[in-house]
């Protein structure tokens, strides 16, 4: 980048008249520096004071006991010890929940989202419109689509509803009062709501794939599925794997749909850890121990983060 | 601009062969199948939306008492109770206020993301100075920070500066999600546009800041308007912040203040799906308006962002 820019300068361009800067400062901080920095300058104070800053306190908040309203005090590891040893810090539930949830949701989204793409790319009728109807979930706010569910789900639903017209059982399905159908149950929500972001992005790594690869493969005799197979899923590969990076850290850190349809229960069996976080530091009132638990998801997204960048950097 | 159309030319030309291509390669099984696939997944997609619907204009004795799919006359009291201030529940009495609030917020937000958001990537795309490629960088790795690790720290500052409760703690966290968003946006586009424009406007005196907002901004204009769709429905959809920081009925935005509404032992569905839709709308105006730049977008960014 900064070579074709080197092309654009005034002097290759000859346009305006060449003044050599001198000045150590520009030659060390750019020609440019002053406005550059200037115009920079609200972006950057504002992410330093807002996220990093507080993303470092609250690294900090975890070492100490604090309640709202209050002064901390330090506790070294105290709150990290009390969520490993307390049985009733409910952590461990929390992480497993954690991993569980957004494990079988985005093997759920991939396959769902890549049978949607696949769908979508083909040459039907008003495929526009069609598209434009199946990222609705995506478009509006997650509460609402939580709540639809929600009813779904409800004695009052349509899904009971339907079980009760047709006498297929005598008692309703209460699907968020019982541990071993609340879990799958949310997944499902879950899935629904982020698999447009998939069905997206897969969609226009599809149309990037370039027409001669098929036509090749045609000439030699590939089969749709074989085309599939052979061409558009190793074309996809830099996708699935953005993709899937980015959904699993929005949908670790996600607790929109949890907090809507269990709350967390049937006794905490649906809890995970941003939804235990939240619960602990706002209307526990214990900020401390609601930092531990959020920064006990910070070593994965570290390593997210990294794999993620370096993809997004390099394909630049 | 010869040039821009050019390309879009070559590219409509390069969609066509494409077309070409994949109509003569899928066979009639297929077709078959991708047909059915289309009626399952927009089945799958819209059932939920379509049940908020039309139970958004039953009675509450339909709801409640005889269990019908479709209601048999339509009733639009829970919208007129809800616009009106009164509905079931205490909570429900707010909702305009809620509306108002979020209109608010969202508004404020994203004329200030998409203002400090264009001088940034101004400032990233075409002044030379040190430090530029890693503020770049340090954009991608400010956006990924999610948000669950950030609230507690977030509301103790909101705390500190005593603004728990009020819009204000909003307007001045949420551009934390828009602003890295909208920073790259604008830089990935404002690169995309020949610097040769502004060259001649500064060789007959416009300063980088006119040309900037004469030159560079108009011809981005499409993009900018995109952004700013994006950080308004952002804003619009926020939860998680607007859950934390606000915490009276008269100051809740309208996606908390759906949750407000279920409160007590009685669930009033009806009226509760007549808020969630009226909710929606804005977000899915502004999603049709920006429909047909979302996959080009993505496509033409690569999914960089």
């Amino acid at each position: 980048m900064a070579r074709a820019e080197a092309t654009y300068t005034p002097k290759a361009t000859g346009i305006l008249p060449v003044v050599p800067s001198r000045s150590i400062v520009r030659r060390l901080l750019g020609p440019d520096w002053r406005l550059g920095w200037l115009l920079v300058c609200p972006v950057f104070l504002i992410l330093m004071a807002l996220l990093v800053y507080p993303f470092l306190d609250a690294i900090l908040l975890s070492f100490q006991n604090r309640f709202i309203g209050k002064v901390g005090t330090w506790v070294g590891f105290g709150n990290y010890a009390d969520l490993f040893s307390n049985p009733n810090s409910h952590f461990a539930k929390a992480a497993l929940n954690t991993v569980v949830i957004t494990g079988s949701a985005i093997i759920g989204k991939f396959f769902i989202g890549t049978a949607m793409a696949c769908v979508l790319n083909q040459h039907i009728r008003l495929k526009n419109l069609w598209r434009g109807l199946m990222f609705l979930p995506w478009a509006v706010p997650a509460v609402v689509t939580a709540y639809a569910w929600r009813f779904m789900f409800d004695t009052s639903g349509p899904i009971n509803g339907l079980i009760a017209q047709f006498h297929l059982r005598d008692d309703y399905i209460y699907f968020f009062n019982d541990a071993q159908i609340a879990l799958p149950s949310l997944v499902l929500v879950i899935i629904w709501s982020g698999t447009p972001f998939w069905t997206m992005n897969i969609l226009a790594g599809m149309q990037a794939v370039p027409a001669e690869l098929y036509e090749a493969a045609e000439l030699d005799g590939a089969g749709t599925v074989q085309r599939f197979l052979y061409i558009t899923m190793p074309s996809l590969k830099h996708v699935f794997f953005v993709t899937a990076l980015l959904s699993t850290i929005w949908t670790s850190a996600n607790l929109v749909q949890i907090l809507v349809l269990t709350g967390g229960g049937p006794d905490y069996s649906t809890i995970t850890l941003p939804l235990l976080a939240y619960l602990t530091a706002i209307p526990g009132a214990r900020l401390g121990g609601g930092a531990a638990i959020a920064m006990t998801m910070l070593p994965a997204y570290l390593v997210l983060v990294y794999y993620l960048t370096r993809q997004m950097l390099k394909q630049e | 601009m010869a040039t821009v159309t050019a390309t879009r030319a070559a590219t409509r030309k390069a969609a066509k062969v494409s077309e070409r291509a994949s109509r003569r390669s899928i066979g009639r099984g297929w077709m078959i199948a991708t047909y059915v696939g289309l009626v399952f997944f927009l089945l799958w997609t819209l059932v939920p939306f379509l049940w908020m619907l039309l139970a958004s204009l039953k009675t509450n004795k339909e709801i409640y008492d005889d269990f019908t799919l479709i209601p048999k006359h339509l009733y639009f009291g829970h919208y007129a109770d809800l616009l009106r201030g009164q509905g079931g529940s205490k909570a429900s009495g707010y909702f305009r206020q809620w509306l108002v609030n979020s209109m608010f917020v969202s508004v404020v937000v994203t004329a200030l993301s998409v203002l400090l958001g264009a001088l940034a990537a101004y400032s990233i795309t075409r002044l030379r100075f040190t430090g530029r490629a890693a503020l770049a960088r340090g954009l991608i790795f400010t956006y990924l920070i999610p948000n669950s690790l950030l609230f507690i720290p977030l509301f103790t500052i909101v705390a500190r500066f005593q603004l728990v409760d009020t819009l204000q703690s909003l307007i001045l966290v949420y551009p934390t999600f828009t602003l890295p968003f909208c920073t790259w946006m604008m830089a990935s586009y404002f690169r995309s546009i020949p610097i040769e424009l502004e060259e001649s406007a500064r060789v007959d005196g416009a300063t980088r800041l006119g040309a900037l907002f004469r030159i560079v901004m108009p011809i981005a204009a499409p993009a900018v308007a995109v952004v700013a769709i994006f950080a308004f429905t952002q804003s619009w959809n926020e939860f998680l912040y607007a859950l934390v920081f606000t915490n009276s009925l008269a100051s809740r935005t309208v996606t908390v203040g759906l949750t407000q509404m279920l409160g007590e032992d009685v669930f009033f569905w009806g009226q509760m799906m007549a808020g969630a839709l009226i909710a929606a709308v804005p977000s899915v105006i502004l999603y049709m308006v920006a429909q047909r730049f979302v996959v080009r977008g993505l496509a033409a960014g690569g999914v960089k962002l």
